[in-house]
């Protein structure tokens, strides 16, 4: 029966082939839309790590950049003595869902990894809540290092070390480029929160960052917020001090994210829909077509559903051709590691685009079937 | 000629109403996004409120130093000092204006609320060579430059969020960083899309700092225009501003050596695209036409796959139709003309629902704060635009089945067989 259907189709190859070109660019857009899809909703189901709700990033601009550890050591000052601050913490300026980035190839025994860096004062745990895996955090004692010490964080040990300890190695090939790792920390979140956690270190900073994360207490509200903002620019002339939430910070890069993907979603959704009327058309139309060999069908003895199911298989095994080419093309993806997506992301989309596509050809061709298998054989034959 | 082929795709049109809607649908829907991203790109690169001079302006918006020995660059926007000593100078430009790229802050309120802002440094010129409509108040000038008098032009939205709604702003003091400025002139503000001129917060460029004034970087933190008196003036200050270049000396930055300067004098799209794709002395804007084209056509082929599909269905029930016009004598030709003619109406029809469609959209983006200040439009260069966009689609989707029609054998169509 197969086999046979497959014959048919085969020799009206010629008329189907738009048909098929088609459900063929359909299955590329679901594949498309599906991949986008099951990347960003496991990066979004992955544990976020740290907390950030109550952090404030102040950006601090200075009149010049002379006396900049004084200038700092004021700000510190005036920071410890507000009751409504928990902690604070130096950082360089690509803090957690900042728009800056500051990242460098990193080496360990052939293997490599582009990792962010960050340098902050030791504080920076307390102030965004991370976990340690193993290992322990920065303290200001290791400045005096031979080598600068880092924490690194889980996916970078995995990229460099896989399941060997990290703790004590040296990164880096040149002298003085080298680093010394002394604690893996567990993943955060710093890009936003349907990005990937990419590989990450973490060093102390060389007092001359000017970004102060501060976590504050539940009583800090915008009159504190206000009054904080006076009193540290008030502490020199010229000052400038931008008090930005961690958690708008984060919504931001969010939706820097979620708006071009719904955009995204919405046209393909409507491609997609014009594509299914387009089919159910051509459908009906075929269909009204073959009333005559309907009608013989019927004469014969075929029920209604086995006419049901003639039309059904037919369109489903148009469908197979063009998803067998599709799946040629978008097998490539995975086995080219095309973009750093894992390749089950692929194969889950391959998977429910292939479902979405028999869902749409099925749908589409069962209102025309059933008008087909409700055809009397004495009207169509008599039409002929 | 042309009013028979209109009964033909009116009736044509009446007969089948399913099939009209599916194919009316697919046009105006693609249409509409197309329109869209016509209206965006508009948007961004037309003339609009407060950039209405963009035709008649060169933009610098960065500078490049590079040693070539070592490959290493540095960028960013120029330095005043550029400013000073090479650009002032320069002869043909008619006016030379300069801001500097935003910066944000913090203001609070004395009614409590905080307010993220812009703000930007300019110098005087940069309000003749920008429209800005004042709602109350003017632009600062070179006397208030001269005499270092602080003051600030601020954007309404902010005069709304500070001092409350429509309440005149004009004289009053204006608190950032603990340093009151006097308001001298409030704006309507533009979007934020428009990079050079966008703010909320305008300050004449003294207040920079003395870091920002006195360094002898040639990058920096400003934005230069040069106005010509006319599009044909740009050449000539091109000319000047590419010959003045290879004659500033590069100065050393400890291990940072440069020898060569990049910097260019753009129309407002190149600058755009030279950020975007640009490298060294290519523009990059031959690269974002292909880029957009291609974009267009791809996202056309879907639809007109799908309406080719069901035109070509379609000849059967036209077969005794065209079997009947070949038998008395029309031409292949002919044919497939009045085919491609059908085409085009109907997607000129779909055009019209799709403009109306986009007006809906555009309404929509622009009243959703997704851009501040957002003013999208359907304008005549769009609707231009939508009209040819609709023709080739009508092309695209039209040709292949008018060409297969006009194949019919006369005895095959009459005898309704294929």
């Amino acid at each position: 029966m197969i086999k046979h259907l497959f014959k048919l189709i085969w020799k009206k190859k010629k008329s189907n082939f738009l048909l098929m070109l088609e459900i063929f660019i359909s299955f590329l857009i679901f594949f498309a839309v599906w991949s986008l899809g099951v990347y960003f909703y496991r990066n979004y189901k992955q544990p976020a790590g740290g907390h950030i709700d109550d952090v404030w990033a102040i950006y601090c601009q200075f009149d010049s950049d002379s006396m900049r550890v004084q200038k700092r050591e004021l700000v510190s000052q005036k920071l410890r003595s507000f009751p409504q601050v928990a902690s604070f913490a130096f950082s360089n300026n690509n803090v957690p869902f900042s728009f800056s980035s500051n990242n460098s190839i990193i080496t360990y025994n052939g293997n490599s990894a582009h990792s962010e860096i960050m340098h902050a004062e030791p504080a920076m745990k307390e102030v965004l809540d991370l976990k340690m895996n193993e290992g322990r955090w920065l303290s200001p004692g290791d400045r005096i290092n031979k080598y600068p010490a880092i924490v690194i964080n889980k996916t970078l040990k995995e990229m460099l070390f896989g399941n060997e300890s990290a703790i004590g190695k040296i990164v880096g090939e040149e002298e003085k480029n080298k680093m010394q790792i002394i604690g893996v920390v567990e993943n955060f979140k710093y890009e936003s929160n349907y990005n990937k956690v990419k590989p990450c270190l973490i060093g102390l900073e060389e007092e001359w960052s000017k970004v102060c994360l501060v976590k504050v207490k539940q009583d800090a509200d915008i009159a504190f917020e206000a009054k904080l903002n006076k009193e540290l620019t008030g502490l020199g002339t010229g000052w400038s001090m931008e008090v930005q939430h961690m958690d708008n910070m984060k919504a931001n890069k969010n939706k820097l994210v979620l708006i071009p993907l719904l955009i995204l979603f919405i046209v393909c959704s409507f491609l997609i829909f014009n594509v299914a009327l387009g089919l159910f058309g051509v459908l009906f139309q075929t269909i009204n077509r073959r009333k005559g060999e309907i009608g013989l069908r019927r004469a014969l003895g075929a029920t209604r559903s086995n006419i049901l199911w003639q039309f059904v298989d037919e369109t489903i095994v148009i469908a197979v051709f063009a998803l067998l080419l599709g799946l040629f093309f978008t097998i490539q993806f995975p086995l080219l590691h095309v973009f750093d997506v894992e390749n089950s992301t692929y194969l889950l989309a391959i998977l429910l685009s292939v479902i979405s596509i028999l869902l749409l050809v099925i749908s589409c061709a069962l209102l025309p079937s059933r008008q087909a298998a409700s055809i009397l054989p004495a009207i169509a034959l008599h039409e002929e | 000629m042309l009013k028979n082929y209109l009964k033909i795709t009116w009736a044509v049109l009446k007969r089948r109403k399913f099939f009209t809607f599916i194919s009316l649908f697919g046009i105006s829907f693609t249409l509409t996004v197309l329109i869209v991203v016509v209206a965006f790109l508009d948007h961004l690169f037309a003339p609009n409120y407060p950039e209405l001079q963009r035709d008649k302006i060169l933009y610098v918006p960065k500078a490049e130093l590079k040693d070539t020995i070592i490959g290493w660059t540095s960028n960013g926007p120029v330095s005043f000092h550029f400013i000073k000593e090479y650009v002032l100078k320069m002869k043909t430009p008619e006016k030379i204006a300069f801001t500097s790229h935003p910066n944000t802050t913090n203001a609070y309120s004395p009614n409590g609320t905080k307010l993220r802002l812009f703000y930007k440094w300019t110098d005087a010129n940069f309000w003749e060579v920008n429209n800005f409509q004042f709602v109350e108040g003017k632009p600062y000038i070179q006397v208030n430059i001269d005499n270092q008098e602080r003051v600030t032009v601020i954007n309404e939205n902010t005069r709304d969020e500070y001092f409350g709604k429509n309440v005149n702003a004009v004289g009053k003091d204006f608190e950032i960083e603990n340093v009151g400025y006097k308001v001298i002139g409030v704006v309507k503000g533009g979007p934020i899309t428009r990079l050079y001129t966008s703010s909320d917060v305008y300050f004449p460029y003294f207040l920079a700092g003395k870091e920002r004034l006195e360094s002898k970087d040639l990058t920096g933190s400003f934005v230069v225009f040069l106005r010509g008196r006319n599009k044909k003036d740009l050449e000539n200050i091109q000319a000047e501003f590419n010959a003045m270049i290879p004659k500033i000396p590069l100065n050393d930055r400890g291990d940072f050596k440069p020898n060569k300067l990049y910097v260019s004098a753009d129309p407002y799209m190149e600058s755009f695209t030279r950020e975007l794709f640009g490298n060294g002395s290519h523009s990059g804007i031959h690269f974002f036409y292909m880029v957009v084209i291609l974009f267009a056509l791809l996202f056309m082929a879907l639809p007109a796959l799908n309406l080719i599909n069901i035109n070509m269905n379609r000849i059967q029930e036209r077969a005794s139709e065209i079997g009947i016009r070949k038998a008395f004598g029309a031409s292949s030709r002919t044919l497939t003309y009045q085919f491609i003619t059908e085409n085009i109406i109907l997607a000129l029809i779909g055009s019209f629902l799709a403009i109306i469609l986009s007006i809906l959209v555009i309404y929509y983006i622009n009243h959703s704060h997704l851009i501040p200040y957002s003013d999208l439009a359907v304008n005549w260069k769009v609707l231009a635009w939508a009209i040819l966009i609709s023709i080739v689609f009508g092309l695209l989707s039209g040709v292949y089945p008018a060409w297969r029609m006009s194949k019919l054998q006369v005895v095959d169509a009459l005898n309704d067989r294929q």
